[in-house]
C-alpha cells in the first residue's frame, strides 16, 4: 500500500524516496506555515495553474493519485516514437501497450502502482530512462514543494531516471502535497537555498507544460519537453 | 574596449548610405512590419496585465540596487562561485576575451573526445562566435531552442533575443523543415530516423513536412528531429540566466525544455556565463526571476527554471575513465570588469537579457533587430555592440535611436538605455572627430548671438519660398526624402522680438509665482504663438511670466549628435541665465528641453566652476512642465474654461459629429519626453478633458518620430512612424488633435498638411487659452 498522505515530508524523505532533502524537519514550511495561509495559497495555485493550461486534479490521498497516473498512461493518445537510435522494430511499438515511468517510487508504492497498471494494461517501468528515451505516454513525479503565485512544482534531488521520465514523457503526472504549497518564491526561499548548499543537486521549476511561441508568436504546447502536465494535488485543499 | 571579433571573417561595415538603404529595404518588407506591430500591441497590453498588482517599479529598483552591489564585487563573487564550485566538482574557467572563451571550449570538447554538440540559446555564445568556432573545429553542433533552430537552418543570426526567428513566417520555416528533412546526415541536416528507428507512431514514416498552413505540426517536426541531436550528442552547451556565488550554482530558464535535455543527457556540458550574471546568494536570483520572464514574454514565470550545483548523478560519463558527467562553467569578461569601472556606463552590466527594450522601441518596430544591433538586439543591442564588438560596429546603430526613453521605461533594470547611447555618440565623436554637420551645429547652437543671428538670416532667406505657415515653394529635389511632411516657416517675428512688446503688456504684475519661460529654439522661431497662449494662461491665473533674453537652445540637439562639449556650453549659459531672473518655476512648453534641463543638466554640469551642487539641485527641481504647472501650480479647474467648439476646419474625411454635448472630440499624443522622460502623465489630459472631450486613442505614448535631429539623420524611419500614428488617429473619429510639444506639433501637422486630411493640430497651450473663460 502506499504511504499516507505527508509521509515523505514528515519523515524528511525525499519525494523520490532517497534521504537526500535538504531540510531533515519538513519539505516545506509547513511549521510556519498557518493552515489559514496553505488554504488560501493551495486557492491561488489552483487558479494561477489554468492560467499556465496546468490541469490540477484533487485527490485524497497518494494512492489515489497513482490511480489517476495509472489511467491517465492508459487513456492517453499512443506516444510518437521519436528517432532516438533505440533498437525496436516497428512491429513491436505497434503491439506495444502505454507506458507509465515511475523510476523513484518507494517499493511499496512501486509495487501498488504496478498493480493498478496491470488492470489497465499499461506497462509500467523505473528506468533506465536513457533506453526510453521517446514513446513514454506518462511519467509520475512528486514534487517537493508548490510556489502558488506562479503554479509552480519544485522537483529536486532526483535521481537521473526521475528527472529524464519527466522530461521526455508526453504526459507529466506530478504529485504535489497540498500542506507544501507556499504562497510565492519568497516563501520558497529557504528551501531553494538547502538545496543549492547540498554538494550536488538539479532542481526544476515546473510551471506548464514545454511551450514554444517561436513560430509566428503562436503559442505550442510541447516542443522539447512534456505536451501536457497534470498537477494531482493530494489531501484537503481548502474546497 | 577591444574590438575582439574583429580577427574573424566580418560582414563589411555599412557606410551611413548603405545602413540607411537597409534601412528602406526592411520597411518594405511588409510580413515583418505587420508581425512587429502586432508584437508590439499584445506585448503592451500582456505586460501591463502581468504586472497589475505588482509594485513594478518597486522590483525594478530592487533588481538594480542588488545588480549595482554586485557589479562592485563581480572580482570577489567570480573568486566565490569558483571556490564553491570547484569544491562541488565543477570545473571553473575564466576568459579574459571572446577568442579565449571559445578555445576553452573547444579544448573542452576535445579532452572529452565530444564530436557531436547541442547547444540551448545563449546569446553570449552568439557574442563570441562560438558557432563559427564549433564549425573550424570539426564539431558538429545543433542549436536546440526552435527560434534558434530555425535561423541556424537559414544560417542566420538572431533578430531578437528572446524571439530569435521572429522576422519569419511560418511558410518559411516549413520551406526550411522541407529542405533539413531532406538533407542527407550533418549538422543541418541530419535525417529524421536515427539507425534501428521505427518510423514514428502517428505519422507512419519519416517526416513528411507540413505545409505551414499548421504551426503545430511544425513544432512536431522539430521536436521529432530534435530529440535525435540530443539523445546522440556528447557534449552540451548551455548559457546561464544566473550564477549564484555563494552555492556555485547556475540558473537556466527556458520554456521549451531544452536546457535541461541539453544539461542532462550528453556526459559534458558547458555553461557559458557572462561575468555580469553573478549574483551573490539564491535570494538575489529569485528577485531577477519575479521579474526576467514577466519583462521578457509577459509570462509570470519560464516554464521551466532548472538550478544546478555540483555534479548531479548521471548515467552518462564526461570523459574516458571517468564514471562521472563533468560540468565546467565559463565565465566570460570581454571588456565586463572594465566596464564595471566605467562610472558613466557601468549599469549597463545590470541587463538581464529579457529583450523588452526591443520589444517597446518604436525604431525596432519597423525594421526588425537585424538592423537593430550586431549580436545583441534592441536599445542594450545597439550599447553592447560598442562595448563587447567596438565602435566601428557600433557608429551607424548608435544613430538609429530616436531617443524616445520607450526602452528606459520599461527596463526591468532601470538602466538609462538613452543616456547611455547619448555617452557612446559623444566618445564616438569624441574619439573619431565629429561629422562635419554635427560639429558646425555644435558650434553655432553653443553661440547664442551667431545662432539667433543666423536664424534672423533664414527667415529672409525663406521669403520666396514661404507661404503662410509653411515652407511650400522648394522643389521636392531640394528637400529629397524629407519631402514627407510640410515643413514650418521660421515666424516673422520671434518669441524673443516680441517679449517687450509682450511683457508691457502686463501693467499691473501680480504676487503669484514667478515663471520663467524657457522658449527652446522652436517657440523662439517657429512658434512663437504657443508660448503667447502660455502667458496669457499664466497670467490669468497671477502667474508672473519672465523671460532671461540670455537664454538659449537647451542643448539636446547638441547632446543626440554627439557633441558633448556644445551641450554643455549651452546648459552652462541657460543655468546662468535663469538662475539670474530669480524664479520660482521655469517651465517649457517643449517637453525635451524640460527634461534635458531637469533630468540632464545635473549630469552635464555636475563640477563645473562656479555651479555648487546645492544650486544645481535646486534649479533642477524648479523646472516644471506645462501642464504640471497648470493643474498643480495655477490650479486650473473645469470652471475655468468655455468648452471649445468644434473646429471650423474640421471637415472632409475626418470630420464627425462632435461628442456629447457637442464638445468637440480631442486626440492626444504624449510626447516621449513628457511621459517617460518627466513621467507626466495625468495632467495633459486633465486638462484636454476640461476643455473638450478627451478621446483616448491607441498607441498615445508611441513615438510620432520626431526626435529632434533624427527626423534629418533617418527621414525615412521618422516619416514611417508618423505615418502610422496619424493613420490611428485619422481613423479613430478624433476632430482635433492636441500634443504638448513644438516637435511633436511640427512632425504630425505637417505630416497632416502633407496627407490633406486636415486633422487639425495644436499645441495644449493654443487649444486652452483658445477656451479660457472670458472672465479670466
Amino acid at each position: 500500500m502506499p504511504q499516507k498522505p505527508g509521509a515523505y515530508g514528515a519523515q524528511g524523505l525525499g519525494p523520490c524516496g532517497l534521504n537526500l532533502c535538504p531540510n531533515g524537519e519538513a519539505m516545506a514550511s509547513d511549521a510556519n506555515q498557518t493552515s489559514e495561509a496553505n488554504l488560501e495559497a493551495v486557492a491561488l495555485f489552483k487558479k494561477k495553474a489554468a492560467e499556465v493550461s496546468t490541469l490540477v486534479i484533487e485527490v485524497p490521498d497518494l494512492s489515489a493519485a497513482l490511480d489517476q497516473a495509472a489511467r491517465i498512461a492508459a487513456q492517453a493518445d499512443p506516444a510518437e516514437r521519436l528517432p532516438t537510435g533505440s533498437p525496436q522494430t516497428a512491429r513491436e511499438i505497434a503491439g506495444s501497450p502505454k507506458r507509465l515511468a515511475a523510476p523513484d517510487l518507494s517499493e511499496a508504492d512501486y509495487a501498488y502502482l504496478a498493480g493498478r497498471c496491470q488492470e489497465l494494461g499499461v506497462e509500467i517501468l523505473k528506468g533506465p530512462m536513457r533506453e526510453r528515451l521517446s514513446g513514454l505516454e506518462a511519467a509520475f513525479s512528486l514534487a517537493s514543494l508548490g510556489l502558488a503565485d506562479t503554479a509552480t512544482c519544485v522537483m529536486e534531488n532526483e535521481t537521473e531516471d526521475c528527472r529524464l521520465a519527466s522530461m521526455v514523457c508526453e504526459t507529466h503526472v506530478l504529485g504535489l502535497y497540498a500542506k507544501d504549497v507556499v504562497q510565492d518564491g519568497q516563501a520558497g526561499l529557504a528551501f531553494l537555498e538547502a538545496a543549492l548548499d547540498r554538494e550536488r543537486n538539479f532542481v526544476s521549476f515546473i510551471s506548464g507544460a514545454s511551450r514554444t511561441s517561436d513560430i509566428e508568436r503562436v503559442l505550442t504546447l510541447g516542443v522539447h519537453g512534456p505536451l501536457r502536465l497534470v498537477v494531482a494535488l493530494i489531501g484537503p485543499s481548502g474546497d | 574596449m577591444a574590438d575582439l571579433l574583429d580577427d574573424g571573417p566580418e560582414p563589411k561595415q555599412l557606410s551611413p548610405r548603405e545602413y540607411r538603404d537597409s534601412l528602406k529595404e526592411a520597411l518594405g518588407d511588409t510580413f515583418l512590419r505587420k508581425t512587429l506591430d502586432k508584437f508590439a500591441v499584445q506585448y503592451k497590453a500582456n505586460r501591463e496585465a502581468i504586472f497589475s498588482g505588482l509594485e513594478e517599479k518597486g522590483l525594478i529598483a530592487e533588481v538594480a540596487a542588488m545588480k549595482d552591489q554586485s557589479i562592485d564585487r563581480l572580482e570577489d563573487l567570480y573568486e566565490e562561485f569558483r571556490a564553491e564550485a570547484s569544491r562541488k566538482g565543477m570545473r571553473v574557467h575564466l576568459a579574459k576575451t571572446a577568442d579565449e572563451a571559445v578555445r576553452t571550449i573547444i579544448d573542452i570538447a576535445r579532452e572529452s573526445g565530444a564530436k557531436r554538440v547541442i547547444k540551448s540559446k545563449s546569446m553570449t555564445a552568439e557574442e563570441i562566435d562560438l558557432n563559427g568556432a564549433l564549425l573550424e573545429a570539426s564539431l558538429d553542433y545543433v542549436e536546440t531552442d526552435l527560434g534558434e533552430w530555425i535561423i541556424q537552418l537559414r544560417g542566420e543570426g538572431p533578430s531578437h533575443m528572446v524571439l530569435p526567428a521572429i522576422h519569419l513566417s511560418r511558410y518559411q520555416v516549413a520551406e526550411e523543415f522541407a529542405k533539413a528533412a531532406a538533407a542527407p546526415a550533418g549538422p543541418h541536416g541530419d535525417g529524421p530516423v536515427g539507425p534501428g528507428d521505427p518510423p514514428g507512431r502517428q505519422a507512419g514514416g519519416p517526416d513528411r513536412t507540413p505545409d505551414g498552413e499548421d504551426i503545430g505540426k511544425l513544432v512536431k517536426v522539430a521536436r521529432r528531429q530534435l530529440r535525435a541531436h540530443f539523445v546522440q550528442a556528447d557534449m552540451g552547451i548551455t548559457g546561464a540566466n544566473f550564477a549564484v556565488a555563494k552555492n556555485g550554482a547556475i540558473g537556466l530558464c527556458t520554456n521549451e525544455g531544452n536546457a535541461r535535455l541539453t544539461t542532462n543527457l550528453p556526459g559534458v556540458h558547458v555553461a557559458l556565463v557572462g561575468l555580469d550574471k553573478l549574483v551573490p546568494t539564491a535570494a538575489d536570483a529569485l528577485k531577477v526571476l519575479r521579474i526576467l520572464p514577466r519583462n521578457a514574454t509577459a509570462q509570470p514565470i519560464t516554464t521551466y527554471v532548472s538550478w544546478i550545483t555540483g555534479l548531479p548523478p548521471s548515467g552518462q560519463s564526461g570523459s574516458v575513465g571517468s564514471p562521472q558527467k563533468s560540468l565546467h562553467v565559463v565565465f566570460l569578461d570581454n571588456g565586463r570588469l572594465d566596464l564595471a569601472k566605467d562610472p558613466k556606463c557601468r549599469e549597463v552590466l545590470r541587463c538581464v537579457r529579457c529583450g523588452a527594450c526591443a520589444n517597446v522601441c518604436p525604431v525596432y518596430r519597423l525594421v526588425g533587430g537585424h538592423r537593430m544591433g550586431y549580436v545583441y538586439i534592441g536599445a542594450i543591442g545597439l550599447i553592447l555592440t560598442y562595448f563587447f564588438h567596438g565602435k566601428e560596429k557600433a557608429k551607424q546603430l548608435v544613430n538609429n535611436c530616436v531617443g524616445c526613453e520607450a526602452c528606459k521605461d520599461v527596463c526591468a533594470a532601470g538602466i538609462d538605455l538613452s543616456g547611455i547611447i547619448s555617452e557612446i555618440r559623444a566618445r564616438i565623436s569624441e574619439s573619431d572627430g565629429s561629422p562635419a554637420v554635427s560639429k558646425l551645429l555644435g558650434l553655432v547652437m553653443s553661440n547664442r548671438p551667431l545662432f539667433h543671428t543666423l536664424l534672423k538670416y533664414a527667415k529672409f532667406a525663406q521669403k520666396p519660398v514661404a507661404t503662410g505657415a509653411y515652407v511650400r515653394h522648394l522643389p521636392t529635389i531640394l528637400l529629397g526624402d524629407h519631402g514627407f511632411r510640410a515643413l514650418p516657416a521660421i515666424a516673422n517675428r520671434s518669441f524673443r522680438e516680441a517679449w517687450p512688446e509682450i511683457e508691457a503688456q502686463d501693467i499691473a504684475p501680480k504676487d503669484g509665482p514667478r515663471i520663467a519661460l524657457m522658449a527652446g529654439c522652436a517657440h523662439d522661431f517657429i512658434y512663437p504663438d504657443q508660448l503667447v497662449a502660455a502667458v496669457k494662461l499664466i497670467r490669468a491665473k497671477g502667474g508672473r511670466a519672465l523671460f532671461p533674453m540670455e537664454q538659449s537652445c537647451c542643448g539636446l540637439p547638441s547632446q543626440m549628435m554627439g557633441e558633448r562639449r556644445a551641450a554643455e556650453k549651452t546648459a552652462l549659459g541657460n543655468f546662468l541665465a535663469f538662475t539670474e531672473a530669480r524664479f520660482d518655476y521655469l517651465v517649457s512648453l517643449c517637453p525635451s528641453c524640460a527634461n534635458q534641463m531637469k533630468n540632464r543638466y545635473p549630469t552635464l554640469l555636475a563640477g563645473s566652476p562656479g555651479v555648487s551642487a546645492e544650486a544645481l539641485e535646486s534649479f533642477a527641481q524648479r523646472v516644471i512642465d506645462f501642464s504640471t504647472l497648470l493643474t498643480q501650480v495655477l490650479k486650473y479647474f473645469p470652471e475655468d474654461f468655455t468648452p471649445a467648439r468644434a473646429p471650423n476646419s474640421a471637415s472632409g474625411p475626418v470630420a464627425r459629429a462632435s461628442g456629447a454635448g457637442g464638445l468637440p472630440k480631442v486626440a492626444y499624443h504624449s510626447p516621449c519626453h513628457l511621459g517617460r522622460g518627466l513621467g507626466v502623465t495625468g495632467p495633459p489630459r486633465a486638462l484636454i478633458a476640461m476643455a473638450g472631450e478627451y478621446l483616448p486613442t491607441e498607441g498615445e505614448e508611441v513615438c510620432c518620430g520626431f526626435g529632434g535631429t533624427y527626423s534629418l539623420k533617418f527621414p525615412e524611419m521618422s516619416s514611417a512612424l508618423m505615418e502610422r500614428k496619424l493613420e490611428v488617429l485619422e481613423a479613430s473619429g478624433a476632430e482635433r488633435l492636441v500634443t504638448d510639444c513644438p516637435g511633436c506639433v511640427l512632425q504630425l501637422r505637417g505630416g497632416e498638411e502633407k496627407r490633406g486630411r486636415r486633422l487639425p493640430v495644436e499645441h495644449l497651450s493654443e487649444f486652452l487659452a483658445r477656451s479660457l473663460k472670458p472672465s479670466l
